[in-house]
């Protein structure tokens, strides 16, 4: 009873967005001045009507924010992220702008757009583009409050922050309806590799211990101290004796590697085979990108099949792409 | 004649391992001083220490008065030119290069050579045949020519006291005596001049006192004073079996070679 | 006699002409779109406050002109304090890295990259302030060992970066994978791509005085080149000159550096290049050493950031492609004319 008006709920709530989604009217016309997330000021005469962006993150928010067609430039190596061939193939043709650790400022000056979305990390180009007059908006999506913040702050420079609100309330009403599925269930002890080693975790500050958490387990490493991917001995891992591995999407390793390493043989994980590899064929869902959420999904499915099982999630991922990102995706992709 | 170089109780010598020590010895303005001496025994690290590449151990050195080591290397420059026996050539620097350095005390690190004195330079070349020299770069010379751009070098830093080291080592016969000549010509305008030799003969031709240099103990002679059994007796100290013969003047050894090769 | 000096004249001119052809030329070049009517605007409009100049002229002046200056007076700076040090320690092989200045600047960097130092200007300031502290640890160990001697020099200049290289390999080791090593690398490199109005000015205030004390002072540097001795008898005290030539080609290398990272190989062979055009060491040498170098340099920049359209390739690449065909033509017109 109680699951069903939940599930009403949600969909009650799903249907509000997606009308609201439909091409949005602009905004009011006037001036918008933001807080980027350097704490620079942002000032745009009116909603951008062409973006470039330096990073695959805020590349991803502007897919999610239907502002694809906007788009006039994008960062390097764009044929290596699937989902722009699914979403926005138009994306494949743009010019490169560079990556994480140089971008060619001639070149984005030479594209005239309205707004240039950066990291944090190429915080001394924007200056330069900024000494060149144009505006620029320093984004740093951590975790996933700043994620929202960023999708927020995109949409309004954009003239769509309704958009961005309806992808936020998604994210909320689904973070609602896993924690209220496992509230009651016992909590797998999870523990999640590094992408270049599975003898590195994350700590319980990291994105990934709050994934795991919000998807019903507990992150076996979450007594360690520190904010970033930590390394852990043979020894501690044995200690931890997790019921679930999990490999990351971009490891460069895979559960066969694990279950081949003789010292990791008497975890509890490897003879009952719980090693689990997160989906990676449209993206990264386990880092702070706009599709993140899915994630934990993934997670929760695998953790407690019975309360939220893998159809009932592939059909809920199906849904959430063709919504916010106009595209269904394959089905084998999502296992 | 007035005392210009004078030179007191000096030693001399590397870090604090002295090669000779009690050094004494002074030179008037015009004469010309020959240092003899075996390999090794300390002529080099003298002329090196009186030139101011090396520190004294003891003792004092004056020119005119002057404390030389109290003198900053510029002012020193305009008083003592030294030249030693053979330089590390740079390639891609010529004689006139070279030469030119030689002005330097005077002309500072901008200043140019007058026409004046690049005539001057023109004319001693030439005199001394390597006129065609000077625009040669210095590792391309052999070094007996080397030599020559470095005496005229030398001759031309314009000093009351000059120090040769070992000069006639590599010159021809030619170049030998255009050498003396200039020294010559050098002293009666009052220069001092120290010059390093090994040619006894060469020495008691025309220096007017030898400084002889042997077993870490140095003497000062003066040939006008000794008769030649005085001298060959003193000399034979560093030349064994040395004979002096004065008319003409050449100085040669005693053969007896059959002797000391009959042991062998 | 004449006639030398009349060739001698011919090449520094035809020298200048070709370093301003390249100058011009890297300003008409790259991602964004100049033409020479832009430019002649771009004179125009420079009195003008940023607001009402259009996009080209802020390009103009505030990307093209700063990085064309980058990049000839890093070429400058390096083939002159690269001649002077072959000069100084006698030895073909010198280069401005001879004190160990790039190894110090890397380290220095890779401190600050490691330490989470943020600002771009803070890192340059541990790049310049590495690459000078490595100059003065190679004067305090040749006070130490008690030598004069140039083989000195050279022995404490390679202790001195092996131990920079070494300290750079554990700020490596200590730095986080897949954040800060990258930067690191990336700054080793060298790149003009970064370079700006506001990253001249700093830059220029320390390597303009600089390269015009060394280029003026080339009487001392020919001097030292015979030796302390020769030196000393002649009137310079070998020293104090030597000490202050190395550190004024030390301040200005690492600024250099600290600009725009380590880049390769112009230092070598520019002097050489230099040399077997002008024959001599003295006079206006080091002036055509900076010539030289300066040409080289904008010739490897404008490969950098033309050769593919929109990207940034690293220069080191361009400039051993510019040096070394260049050496090897005139090394072969040489040894044939010796034949």
């Amino acid at each position: 009873m109680k699951r069903t008006l939940v599930a009403f709920l949600l969909a009650f709530c799903m249907l509000i967005n997606i009308v609201a989604c439909t091409p949005a009217a602009p905004e009011n016309d006037g001036p918008i001045t933001l807080t980027d997330q350097c704490g620079e000021t942002v000032t745009l005469d009116a909603p951008a009507k062409s973006i470039v962006s330096c990073y695959y993150v805020s590349s991803y928010a502007v897919m999610a924010l239907g502002l694809s067609d906007r788009m006039v430039g994008i960062e390097n190596k764009a044929n290596t992220r699937p989902i722009y061939q699914m979403s926005a193939p138009q994306f494949l043709e743009l010019p490169a702008v560079g990556t994480m650790k140089e971008c060619n400022v001639e070149l984005i000056a030479s594209l005239a757009p309205d707004l240039v979305i950066m990291p944090k990390k190429l915080s001394e180009s924007a200056a330069t583009l900024k000494g060149l007059g144009l505006t620029v908006m320093l984004v740093n999506p951590e975790n996933h409050e700043d994620l929202c913040e960023m999708l927020s702050l995109i949409g309004a420079a954009c003239g769509v922050s309704d958009m961005a609100e309806a992808l936020i309330s998604y994210y909320d009403t689904k973070k609602t309806e896993l924690s209220a599925l496992t509230a009651d269930a016992k909590k797998p002890v999870v523990y999640m590799g590094g992408n270049s080693s599975y003898l590195t975790t994350a700590p319980a500050a990291m994105y990934q211990s709050s994934l795991i958490a919000l998807a019903g387990g507990t992150n076996a490493a979450a007594a360690l101290e520190g904010d970033y991917w930590t390394e852990v001995s043979y020894e501690s891992i044995l200690a931890y004796n997790p019921d679930v591995i999990v490999i990351p999407c971009g490891a460069d390793y895979t559960a066969d590697d694990i279950r081949a390493d003789a010292q990791l043989a008497a975890l509890a994980a490897v003879k009952n085979n719980a090693i689990y590899t997160m989906p990676s064929g449209i993206e990264e869902w386990d880092s702070p990108i706009p599709s993140g959420i899915l994630g934990a999904m993934w997670l929760a499915s695998v953790l407690h099949p019975t309360l939220y099982t893998a159809d009932a999630f592939v059909a809920d991922a199906a849904e959430f792409y063709q919504t916010f990102y106009g595209f269904t995706p394959d089905a084998a992709l999502l296992k | 004649m007035r005392i210009m170089l004078e030179v007191r109780d000096l030693s001399i010598g590397y870090k604090g391992k002295s090669l000779l020590e009690g050094v004494s010895l002074s030179a008037c303005a015009g004469e010309m001083i020959a240092v003899l001496g075996e390999n090794g025994c300390g002529k080099t690290t003298l002329l090196r220490t009186l030139a101011g590449n090396l520190a004294p151990l003891a003792g004092s050195m004056t020119l005119n008065g002057i404390p030389l080591n109290s003198l900053n290397v510029r002012r020193r420059a305009s008083l003592v030119s030294y030249m030693a026996q053979d330089i590390v050539p740079e390639a891609g620097l010529c004689g006139m290069d070279r030469i030119e350095m030689s002005f330097y005390h005077q002309k500072g690190l901008f200043g140019k050579l007058t026409h004046k004195e690049r005539a001057d330079v023109y004319r001693l070349a030439e005199r001394f045949g390597i006129a065609h020299l000077l625009d040669r770069d210095l590792v391309e010379m052999s070094t007996g020519e080397r030599q020559t751009v470095m005496l005229l070098g030398a001759a031309l830093q314009d000093t009351p006291l000059l120090l040769l080291d070992e000069p006639a080592s590599a010159l021809d016969f030619n170049r030998t005596e255009q050498l003396f000549s200039l020294l010559r010509y050098l002293c009666s305008q009052g220069r001092t001049v120290v010059i390093v030799l090994h040619d006894p003969t060469q020495a008691l031709r025309y220096a007017t006192k030898l400084c002889k240099i042997s077993a870490g103990r140095v003497d000062l002679l003066d040939p006008t004073r000794m008769d030649t059994a005085q001298l060959e007796c003193s000399l034979r100290e560093i030349y064994p079996n040395l004979r002096i013969h004065t008319d003409p003047l050449f100085c040669y050894t005693d053969g007896r070679e059959g002797e000391e090769n009959a042991d062998l | 006699m004449i006639g030398n000096k009349c060739c001698k004249g011919k090449l520094l001119l035809a020298l200048a002409l070709l370093t301003t052809v390249l100058a011009v030329a890297a300003v008409l070049l790259g991602s964004y779109p100049l033409t020479l009517p832009d430019m002649l605007r771009g004179l125009r409009e420079l009195p003008l406050s940023r607001e009402e100049q259009t996009m080209a002229t802020r390009v103009l002046w505030q990307l093209r002109i700063p990085r064309m200056l980058m990049a000839l007076l890093t070429g400058a700076v390096l083939g002159v304090c690269g001649g002077v040090y072959q000069m100084l320690f006698h030895s073909p092989l010198a280069s401005p890295d001879l004190t160990g200045v790039a190894s110090g600047a890397s380290l220095g960097a890779a401190v600050a990259i490691v330490l989470g130092v943020g600002s771009s200007a803070a890192r340059m300031g541990f790049a310049f302030f590495g690459g000078v502290l490595s100059l003065l640890l190679v004067m305090l160990l040749v006070r130490f060992a008690g030598g004069e001697r140039v083989g000195t020099y050279i022995l404490a200049g390679i202790v001195i970066s092996s131990l920079a290289d070494a300290g750079l390999m554990v700020m490596k080791t200590v730095a986080d994978p897949e954040r800060q090593l990258a930067a690191i690398e990336f700054w080793t490199m060298g790149s003009f791509g970064a370079a700006s109005a506001d990253k001249l000015l700093p830059f220029a205030v320390i390597v303009l005085p600089t390269l015009l004390l060394l280029l003026l002072l080339h009487r001392p540097v020919s001097m030292l080149s015979l030796g302390n001795d020769a030196c000393r008898a002649m009137g310079l005290s070998p020293n104090v000159w030597r000490t202050l030539l190395l550190l004024l080609a030390t301040l200005s290398v690492s600024a250099a550096v600290s600009v725009s990272g380590v880049i390769g190989f112009v230092g070598l062979t520019a002097p050489h290049i230099a040399r077997l055009l002008y024959k001599r060491r003295s006079g206006a040498f080091l002036l055509v050493c900076a010539l030289m170098g300066s040409s080289l340099l904008l010739a490897a920049d404008i490969a950098a950031k033309t050769l593919v359209a929109g990207a940034e390739l690293p220069i080191s690449i361009f400039t051993v492609a510019a040096g070394v065909p260049v050496l090897v033509v005139l090394l072969c017109s040489r040894g044939r004319r010796e034949a």
